[in-house]
């Protein structure tokens, strides 16, 4: 995978000290709070974030922050010479496909392990000069636990995640990603160590309306549906890979 | 009929928002039209190097831009109604921080065959006739003038935003502040651009500059008359004096006209 390059807002100060002359700069970034549409919104991110990383999916990179009203997370965004990009274009979608096959079936191998069925409109890729490489997907503050507040309808999710249901009905790149490709990346997922699932989701400590029990719960979920993963993909190529 | 328009605007510092013109979408109920800073509608092709030039954003910057343009022009071509599926899409772009604003609106009466006359003539009253995009034209096509005469900007020798500090002297220090600045081993020649459809004491200012940078330049045996050269767009005639001070001190190159890559060339051999 090829890195992502970020947005420097400012180089505050730069040190005539030191091999590499580190220098103070600020970053753009998008704030996720959580709030009553998205109430696990900045624990969705954080783990999503980290899962992302652990398989290596395009996902756009993000750090957890104080704000206001607390703990939030930091998307950093993803540009280039305090340009940001545009997002994806629908009618674009089939060329992202040609230019970036396999990053493509790495973030629907992605989705599908989280249960993040808000693709649409978050991502962003560089589609129209040769050597240049941008694709990352970002924004997966309802997958995960997603968004339902009330206990009950929170333990459907979870369930729903572990017993290897679809949940993610609608995404851009259904019946265009790769079969094949797709196969490698739902391999890779399945391959994942429990334990570094684990690690990704589990605090030790409650975090902001994210009981220990519910980390410990959507971690066994994902354990669970990562290796379902094949199964779920096989059950649904017809809609997956078209 | 009714003929609607918004502006688009690039935003050069997210952090001081001041919107700049850089283009336009019109559209009626059964068509659409771009209009981009840029943007040849003739051979559907970008030059973004314009876009970039007119901020004076860096090299790398050009990528992103081009995927902007790329994007405004998806827009414009989608089928469906552009009111129903465009104008939410540009109504996005300020919310979402983005560099490129689409807001400003407009509407005219047309006939049935008018909204290319429309974009047209909107887009030269709001984007180009702004003194920061027409100066960016008229320094890309300097640019395209000097490639076609052989010279390329970066390569050979030719340096481009020159700063020359000249030895010093009895009257002092020089530092010479030219556009482009041709220097080879045997071979010498300096630019500067003067904009004659800027506002008259603008125009005053350009040429003054230029009449003193090239008269430090020879005075201090940097270059010859026959090495000096203002590059210019339409609007000389309005100017007969300057016309003729810039003339003896310099070769003037209209850079808009069809011949001038040859007059450069030949300018150029003699010297």
């Amino acid at each position: 995978m090829q890195p992502l390059t970020y947005l420097t807002r400012r180089l505050l100060r730069q040190s005539k000290k030191g091999a590499s002359k580190p220098a103070l700069a600020t970053l753009n970034a998008i704030l996720t709070f959580d709030c009553d549409e998205s109430p696990f919104g900045v624990y969705n991110e954080l783990v999503a974030t980290r899962l992302g990383q652990m398989m290596s999916a395009p996902v756009a990179s993000g750090v957890l922050t104080v704000s206001g009203e607390g703990q939030t997370f930091a998307g950093i965004e993803a540009g280039s010479h305090e340009l940001v990009m545009p997002d994806v274009s629908d009618t674009r979608l089939k060329d992202v496909v040609i230019k970036y096959p396999s990053e493509v079936a790495a973030l629907v191998a992605f989705d599908l392990w989280i249960g993040n069925d808000d693709r649409h409109g978050n991502l962003k890729a560089a589609l129209h000069t040769q050597h240049i490489r941008i694709f990352a997907g970002f924004d997966h503050a309802i997958s995960l636990l997603g968004f339902e507040d009330d206990p009950k309808k929170q333990a459907f999710r979870i369930e729903a995640l572990k017993a290897g249901e679809l949940l993610v009905k609608f995404h851009p790149f259904y019946g265009l990603v790769d079969g094949l490709e797709l196969s490698k990346w739902v391999s890779r997922v399945a391959g994942i160590s429990d334990d570094l699932v684990r690690e990704a989701c589990l605090f030790g400590r409650p975090f902001r309306s994210v009981s220990m029990a519910m980390q410990s719960d959507l971690a066994e979920a994902l354990i669970a549906r990562k290796r379902l993963l094949p199964g779920i993909m096989a059950a649904n190529a017809a809609l997956i890979v078209g | 009929m009714l003929a609607s328009y918004r502006l688009i605007q690039f935003i050069p510092d997210r952090a001081f928002p001041a919107p700049v013109n850089v283009g336009l979408i019109a559209w009626t109920s059964k068509e659409t039209r771009l209009r981009f800073l840029g943007f040849e509608i003739g051979s559907n092709s970008f030059d973004v190097a314009i876009l970039r030039r007119a901020f004076g954003l860096p090299d790398p910057a050009e990528p992103v831009l081009l995927e902007w343009f790329r994007w405004f022009q998806d827009i414009a071509t989608r089928r469906g109604s552009f009111a129903e599926i465009g104008i939410p899409l540009l109504e996005q772009l300020e919310s979402r921080d983005y560099p490129f604003w689409a807001n400003q609106a407009g509407e005219a009466d047309i006939g049935a065959k008018e909204l290319d006359a429309l974009a047209d003539d909107v887009f030269r009253r709001a984007v180009l006739a702004l003194p920061l995009i027409r100066f960016a034209n008229l320094e890309q096509a300097a640019i395209k003038c000097l490639a076609a005469a052989g010279l390329v900007v970066g390569q050979d020798g030719l340096i481009e935003d020159a700063e020359i500090s000249l030895p010093k002297t009895s009257a002092g220090r020089a530092l010479l502040s030219l556009t482009w600045f041709l220097d080879r081993a045997k071979e010498k020649a300096g630019f500067r651009i003067v904009d004659f459809e800027a506002i008259e004491s603008a125009v005053g200012q350009h040429v003054a500059d230029a009449l003193n940078t090239f008269e430090v330049a020879r005075s201090r045996e940097l270059l010859r008359r026959d090495q000096c050269f203002v590059l210019h767009g339409p609007g000389l005639s309005d100017y007969p004096l300057y016309s003729e001070l810039l003339g003896d001190a310099t070769t003037l190159i209209e850079v808009s006209s069809p011949d001038a890559a040859n007059r450069l060339r030949a300018a150029l051999a003699i010297a």
